[in-house]
């Protein structure tokens, strides 16, 4: 159990500290890109590009972070309604509800990024299979948690977060 | 029988506390399932395509703008600002509350973070001075309702990029109604403070106005950035948003110095986090999207809705009606995302202005942010004000009402919108 | 019956949509009624680079993209897009339903895709909002968007313009608001995306030939027995003669209305010389990339082919 939630603190930090050199990378391409074009006339052509591979990852580890902390945006209040007995039986159907679409997306995003490994995009030359990669990773992380989560329920309802 | 599918297993899986975005993609897998087209593919491609978009980076530089500048002294400045030019007046707090709601709307694209702001800021001054507290509570949750709507929004450019409609008309669309918004909440405090017996401030100077004048200026000078910048075709909403994260970061940590390195790294981590929150569900509704056009199902309400698109008013109004009441048990974003890819194409045939309707869609969602059961501002501002939801409710009612007579009039007469937008764009 | 899905990424009345429809139709004739074609227009399913890779993995049966887009997946297809190498539409049939263009459709074979013929998007011009472009020199300084794709980055910054690499669904507000000056696009595009209201000058550059490419799903393909596969096929030659007239048809009439949107001029052959020479540098560099054969090929195919 101890175990279980250190792992998880740590990931949740190496993800966010990816995240933010993601999103730093991201202003800072686009914002010399709007400088360069006013200033100088120039632009560097990667930098849509670039920013969208970066903002693809952001998205998809971002998202794993928020499931572990729980933070997906979702409507408890039916939830409250219902008789305490009932709710560890919900939480685990509830769980394997998002299992599924995590495992649809490792087993998806696994077959896209072979298909998509050596097709290029056009500016950078990177593999456009590095968009689904980002998916690939995101499946398998949330599916371990979600798996954990079915044997061992957390409390799923223990702090609805509202963000916008 | 296909909208029957849709709409039960969407709603079935939140109701039973699925969270909303992989709710949308249990919608489409079984869309899938009833179309005979059960593939993962399909989820993992639109998921990644649904996240994988330009325009969309707005997103995140709006709200690392949004988030540095409360937490870098902006936000702060502001108030102290409205505080010296209107706190004098009767039941001036209140006033301080709708003009600083207005400043930080064109400052931030997030509701839930300007209600956040203003109310820790200026519920316990006004508890303090005997205001009623429902009341004081349920002015700041209509005042940061506002954010949506004036630009930059974040709500709008979700619409413009589900909907097809120029991001860059959609903020300049939003700066009267927004105001409007504003002249609605004035007019409701004048007259409810006319008779109470309130404490109010001591007149500030015109050297300590001066003063607030100045301090605050940094703050204020980035609407005219943003909205002058997007005008005069400087740069894209894209970019207008990094423009608007570098000076935000720049005034925070340079010029009012109160973001240090560390400081502005936790804004960054979380700036990114819900960054991933709202795109992993834009992401996921692009799934839904999907299968909703392969199954035709906008067609099918089209057909529904055809009797009305004769009469554009009338059907404004139908689908005012809608969004109403599915705002009201859905939040913001989500309802935008299920519903934009359904609407638009009744919406064009029946020849409605889709920049008008973008407005429309995102006010009258943003109202659903202040009503009962499920309301985020309502939440906010019972969490950070400590106080009963019901006190917050009846504390809010009588400003959601006015802002649903304020929708029916822009039902009425869509000009009030258009004209100003068109000169805009001019 | 079988249900096959077909997205375009273009509006209903741009003639990528209006050869789709067509192709359903006949697709369904000829098949009398065993597959039915349902088309998906305006990207709606997704741009060109998301459907083609639908179709990869089966979750598509059609498109039509750019050879710009198929460029990803075999570089070779760069070569249909180099500037200035067609004189005119009957120039590029020729060329592209000779042996080397039909060589280049199956290159395709092993990417899970099966190329049905070349379509036409058309010649593309240039429109802009600061001047009528009539020499080299009016290209100077021009901040022009471009799709994102290298060679095209390059051949306007050779031009001595500002290249501004950017997706398509942002275009309309860019040019509105003159965060960029100029684009160009096919008149049918011009027209379909309503470019006219915010750009007030055309200039007849003709600079390149955009190709479209009709494309099957490979796994789709499998599904069908031999007979339909063959109709599919039949279908595909078809349309291509309905998908070429209509999209030179409507080139001319819409060249017709644009004018009255818009100032139009004639680039003179001397200019366009000029602006050829000055990227011959370029094309050299561009083709060295690609392969050797296939170059040579295509270089005999455009002289055999020319003036016919
Ligand atoms: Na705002
Ligand atoms: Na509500």
């Amino acid at each position: 159990m101890a175990v279980a939630e250190r792992l998880a603190r740590v990931t949740e930090q190496c993800l966010s500290a990816l995240m933010v050199a993601a999103l730093v990378t991201m202003i800072v391409l686009v914002f010399v890109n709007v400088v360069l074009r006013y200033g100088f006339n120039s632009g560097i052509s990667v930098s849509v590009e670039l920013s969208r591979f970066l903002f693809v990852w952001v998205t998809f580890l971002g998202a794993v972070v928020a499931l572990l902390k729980q933070q997906h945006l979702g409507v408890t209040t039916l939830m409250a309604l219902l008789p305490r007995a009932v709710l560890p039986w919900l939480e685990r159907l509830v769980t394997l509800m998002m299992l599924g679409c995590a495992l649809m997306l490792m087993v998806g995003a696994y077959k896209q990024t072979l298909l998509n490994w050596d097709n290029l995009s056009p500016i950078s030359g990177i593999p456009v299979g590095v968009f689904y990669l980002a998916g690939l990773i995101t499946g398998v992380l949330m599916s371990i948690v979600l798996l954990y989560r079915v044997f061992v329920p957390s409390n799923l309802f223990a702090e609805p977060a509202g963000e916008e | 029988m296909t909208i029957t599918l849709f709409i039960g297993s969407l709603l079935g899986a939140i109701g039973l506390g699925v969270p909303i975005a992989f709710a949308l993609l249990v919608s489409a897998v079984v869309l899938m399932l009833h179309l005979d087209m059960f593939d993962s593919q399909i989820l993992a491609q639109n998921l990644v395509n649904g996240a994988d978009s330009y325009t969309l980076l707005a997103i995140p530089f709006f709200l690392v703008a949004g988030e540095v500048m409360s937490r870098g002294g902006l936000s702060q400045r502001i108030v102290t600002l409205a505080m010296s030019l209107v706190g004098h007046r009767k039941g001036g707090l209140g006033f301080v509350a709708i003009f600083a709601a207005i400043i930080m709307a064109s400052l931030s694209g997030s509701a839930v973070a300007d209600t956040a702001a203003l109310a820790s800021m200026l519920l316990p001054v006004m508890r303090k001075a005997g205001y009623p507290l429902g009341r004081s509570a349920g002015l700041m949750a209509a005042g940061g309702i506002i954010a949506p709507i004036i630009p930059p929004s974040i709500p709008l450019i979700i619409i413009g990029v589900a909907g097809g409609i120029s991001i860059s008309k959609l903020f300049l669309a939003g700066i009267v109604p927004g105001l409007l918004m504003g002249v609605t909440l004035v007019v409701m405090w004048l007259f409810m403070t006319r008779k109470e017996d309130l404490v109010v401030a001591e007149k500030a100077t015109w050297g300590e106005r001066l003063k607030a004048l100045r301090e605050s200026f940094w703050a204020i000078l980035l609407p005219v950035i943003i909205i002058g910048g997007i005008k005069t075709g400087i740069f894209t909403p894209t970019e207008a948003g990094v423009v608007a994260a570098v000076y935000a970061m720049f005034v925070a940590t340079l010029v009012y110095r109160e973001l240090n390195l560390k400081q502005l790294y936790e804004v960054l981590g979380l700036a990114a986090r819900s960054t991933a929150i709202v795109m992993f569900l834009v992401a996921a509704a692009m799934v839904a999207s999907w299968l909703i056009s392969i199954a035709q199902l906008p067609m099918m309400v089209a057909d529904l809705l055809a009797p009305l698109a004769d009469n554009p008013r009338l059907l404004m109004l139908a689908i005012m009606g809608i969004v109403l009441v599915v705002g009201m048990v859905m939040d913001l974003t989500p309802t935008i995302l299920v519903l934009t890819p359904i609407l638009m194409p009744i919406v064009k045939i029946a020849g409605i202005d889709p920049v008008y309707f973008g407005i429309m869609f995102v006010l009258n969602c943003a109202i659903g942010l202040i009503t009962p059961p499920v309301g985020n501002v309502l939440n906010v501002i019972t969490s950070v004000g400590n106080i009963k939801f019901e006190k917050a409710v009846s504390g809010v009612f009588p400003f959601a009402l006015a802002y649903v007579g304020i929708l029916l009039l822009f039902v009425a007469f869509p000009q009030i919108i258009i004209a100003p937008m068109q000169w805009l764009a001019n | 019956g079988i249900t096959a899905r077909m997205g375009t990424s273009l509006p209903e009345e741009h003639p990528q949509t209006l050869g789709a429809r067509k192709f359903a139709e006949l697709v369904e004739q000829k098949t009398q009624g065993e597959v039915e074609v349902k088309v998906f227009s305006g990207g709606m399913l997704g741009n060109d680079v998301n459907m083609t890779s639908m179709l990869q993995a089966g979750t598509l049966a059609f498109t039509v993209p750019s050879t710009a887009t198929l460029a990803s997946l075999n570089g070779n297809f760069s070569i249909v897009s180099l500037p200035f190498q067609f004189d005119n539409e009957a120039h590029a049939d020729a060329v592209l339903d000779g042996e080397v263009g039909q060589s280049l459709l199956r290159s395709l074979d092993d990417k899970g895709l099966e190329a049905l013929a070349f379509w036409e998007n058309g010649f593309r011009h240039l429109t802009n909002s600061r001047r009528p472009v009539e020499t080299l020199e009016d290209l100077q300084g021009l901040k022009v968007r471009v799709m994102e794709n290298n060679l095209y980055i390059d051949l306007f910054n050779t031009l001595q313009a500002n290249a501004v690499p950017m997706p398509v669904n942002e275009l309309f507000t860019a040019l509105e608001t003159r965060t960029v000056d100029a684009q160009e696009n096919p008149y049918t595009v011009i027209a379909s995306k309503r470019f006219f209201e915010v750009q007030p000058y055309l200039s007849q550059t003709a600079h390149a030939y955009d190709a479209l490419v009709l494309l099957a799903s490979a796994k789709f393909m499998d599904q069908l027995d031999e007979s339909q596969q063959q109709a599919v096929r039949e279908a595909a030659r078809e349309a291509t003669l309905y998908q070429r007239q209509v999209s030179r048809e409507l080139n001319g009439t819409l060249l017709q209305e644009l004018s009255d949107q818009m100032q139009v001029n004639a680039v003179p052959e001397a200019e366009r010389k000029q602006m050829r020479e000055s990227l011959a540098e370029l094309i050299q560099r561009y083709q060295a990339s690609l392969d050797q054969d296939l170059v040579t090929r295509f270089s005999q195919a455009l002289d055999a082919s020319r003036g016919q």
